[in-house]
C-alpha cells in the first residue's frame, strides 16, 4: 500500500464530505438523498477512525482504512500530473485536385482617382503687325500676396517663317504687399530686343507678356507655368 | 501599501447568545496611538451583509469603533442569534496628531470625536479632521476602504484585516443533544432509530463546517448551517 497517497486521499474525502453535506442541506426532503447521507456518515467514520486511532493500530490497519476511504469517497482521481506519451505524426492522405472553379464576377468599378495637376498647354501666337506687338500668353487670377507669392514660366519660343531663330529661359513674377499697395518685379527678361518676355501688372493679377518687333514674323510660343506657394519660416 | 495583519478572533459564551471579538493585535506592538475601527456582518449564502450592532466593552475610547492599540485589549460584543458565516473588517490608524503630515489618502482617527477620517488632501494643519471638511471624509464604510488596497487611492498608513468564519456552536449543542438521544436507546445492533440518524446527520454537517471553515468555504459553510438549524 506504499503507493497510497495517504494525505491527498484524506484531502478528497473531506472535500467530498463538504459537498455531500451540501447536498443533503440542499435538498428538500433529507429521504430523497439518503444514499448520499449514507455515503457521507461511512466517510465521517473512516476519518474519525484515522484521526483518533493512528497511533494504535498498525500500519496494515491503517492502509485498510485509507483503502476502504478512498473507495467510500469514490477518491479516483489522484493529483499527479499525468504521464503524456509521444503522438505519432499523423498520415495525411491527399487527395486528386478537382477542376478550377468557374470564373468569379467582375468586380464593382473603383472610385475615381485624385485630380490631376494644372495642366498648361502650348500656346501658337501668330502675329503680322508692324509695330512691337504685346500679346499676353499666361494671364493669372488673383495671385495675392501673401499666398501665392510668385509665379516661374519656363518659356520657349522660335520663329516658324524663318528657320534657326529661338529664345527660351526662365521667367519670375511677383506680387508683394508694401503699404497695401501691389506692385510686382520682373526679375528676368530674355531674348532680343526685338523679341523677348516680360511680366506686367493687372493688379490684382499679374501677366506673362511676349514681345516681338513689327514685321511679318511669325512665332510658336511653348510655356509651362509653376506656382510658387508660400512657405512660412519659423 | 497598507499592511496586512492577522488581528481578530471571535469567541462565543456557553449559552451562545454573547459573541466577542478581541482585538489581538501583536504586529503593532512597537506603535503607539493607533485607534482599531470595526464592523461586522452575518453574511447569507448569496454574499449579502446584514450588519451587527457591536458593543465596545474594553477601550480606551468610547463605543462604537475605537480601541486605542497602545492597550491593545480591544474588544467587541454582539449579541449572537444563529451559526454561519460572519465577515468582519478591521482597520487599525494612527490617531491624529496636531501638526503632523499627513499624505493624501491616509487614515486617523479623530479622538475629539470619536470617528476615523480619510484625508482627501495632503494636509499638516492644526484643526482637527472633523473640523476641515474640505481636507478630510469620514470613514463609515471599511469594504470601501479595504477595496482601495493596492491601488492609487490606498490609504498607505493603517493595518487591516478581513476576517470571515463559519460559526457553529448551536449545531455542535444539537449534535450533542442528538447523541444523548442516541446514547439512551441502549441497543447495539438494532437498525438505527430516527434519532440515530440525527445524530449521524448533524455530526456530518458539523465536520463538514469545520472543514469549510478551514478551506474558505464560506457560501458553503452557510448553507450546511441553515439546514442545520431547522434540524436542532
Amino acid at each position: 500500500m506504499a503507493l497510497l497517497d495517504y494525505a491527498s486521499i484524506r484531502y478528497q474525502a473531506e472535500e467530498k464530505l463538504i459537498d455531500l453535506a451540501v447536498e443533503v442541506s440542499e435538498a428538500s426532503s433529507i429521504k430523497k438523498v439518503k444514499a448520499k447521507l449514507d455515503q457521507a456518515v461511512k466517510i465521517r467514520y473512516l476519518l474519525k477512525a484515522i484521526e483518533a486511532s493512528s497511533t494504535y493500530i498498525t500500519s496494515k490497519g491503517l492502509a485498510s482504512i485509507y483503502q476502504c476511504l478512498q473507495y467510500t469517497a469514490e477518491v479516483t482521481d489522484f493529483p499527479v500530473a499525468p504521464e503524456l506519451g509521444v503522438t505519432s505524426t499523423p498520415t495525411i492522405l491527399l487527395g486528386i485536385p478537382g477542376a478550377d472553379g468557374a470564373d468569379g464576377a467582375d468586380g464593382a468599378q473603383g472610385p475615381a482617382g485624385p485630380t490631376g495637376p494644372a495642366g498648361s498647354g502650348s500656346v501658337t501666337v501668330t502675329l503680322t503687325g508692324q509695330t512691337l506687338t504685346q500679346f499676353t500668353v499666361d494671364a493669372l487670377e488673383n495671385l495675392a500676396s501673401p499666398y501665392d507669392i510668385a509665379v516661374r514660366w519656363d518659356v520657349y519660343a522660335t520663329r516658324t517663317d524663318t528657320a534657326g531663330v529661338a529664345i527660351f529661359g526662365t521667367v519670375i513674377g511677383a506680387m508683394t504687399n508694401s503699404g497695401g499697395i501691389n506692385s510686382f518685379s520682373d526679375v528676368s527678361t530674355i531674348g532680343s530686343t526685338t523679341a523677348y518676355f516680360d511680366v506686367f501688372e493687372n493688379n490684382p493679377e499679374i501677366s506673362l507678356r511676349f514681345n516681338r518687333a513689327a514685321g511679318a514674323e511669325t512665332w510658336l510660343v511653348h510655356v509651362k507655368r509653376y506656382i510658387i506657394t508660400d512657405f512660412t519660416l519659423a | 501599501m497598507s499592511t496586512s495583519i492577522t488581528a481578530l478572533s471571535l469567541s462565543i459564551d456557553n449559552d451562545r447568545t454573547t459573541a466577542i471579538l478581541t482585538d489581538n493585535n501583536s504586529t503593532v506592538t512597537t506603535l503607539n496611538n493607533y485607534a482599531a475601527f470595526v464592523q461586522g456582518f452575518k453574511v447569507s449564502y448569496n454574499s449579502s451583509e446584514s450588519p451587527l450592532t457591536f458593543t465596545m466593552i474594553n477601550s480606551n475610547y468610547p463605543a462604537p469603533y475605537a480601541d486605542l492599540l497602545t492597550a491593545k485589549d480591544g474588544q467587541w460584543q454582539f449579541t449572537y442569534n444563529t451559526d454561519g458565516w460572519y465577515k468582519f473588517r478591521y482597520i487599525a490608524a494612527p490617531v491624529w496628531v496636531s501638526l503632523t503630515s499627513y499624505s493624501q489618502y491616509d487614515i486617523v482617527y479623530d479622538a475629539t470625536v470619536d470617528a476615523f477620517y480619510q484625508a482627501d488632501l495632503a494636509y499638516s494643519g492644526a484643526s482637527a479632521p472633523s473640523a476641515v471638511p474640505a481636507s478630510f471624509t469620514q470613514v463609515t464604510d471599511l469594504e470601501a476602504v479595504l477595496l482601495t488596497i493596492g491601488t492609487a487611492t490606498d490609504p498607505g498608513n493603517i493595518y487591516y484585516e478581513e476576517f470571515d468564519t463559519i460559526t457553529r456552536v448551536n449545531t455542535n449543542k444539537g449534535f450533542g443533544d442528538a447523541a444523548i438521544v442516541a446514547a439512551l436507546e441502549l441497543c447495539g445492533d438494532c437498525t438505527r432509530t430516527e434519532d440515530v440518524e440525527l445524530y449521524e446527520l448533524l455530526g456530518v454537517m458539523v465536520d463538514a463546517m469545520a472543514l469549510a471553515d478551514g478551506r474558505d468555504y464560506f457560501v458553503k459553510g452557510e448553507k450546511i448551517s441553515r439546514r442545520a438549524e431547522r434540524l436542532i
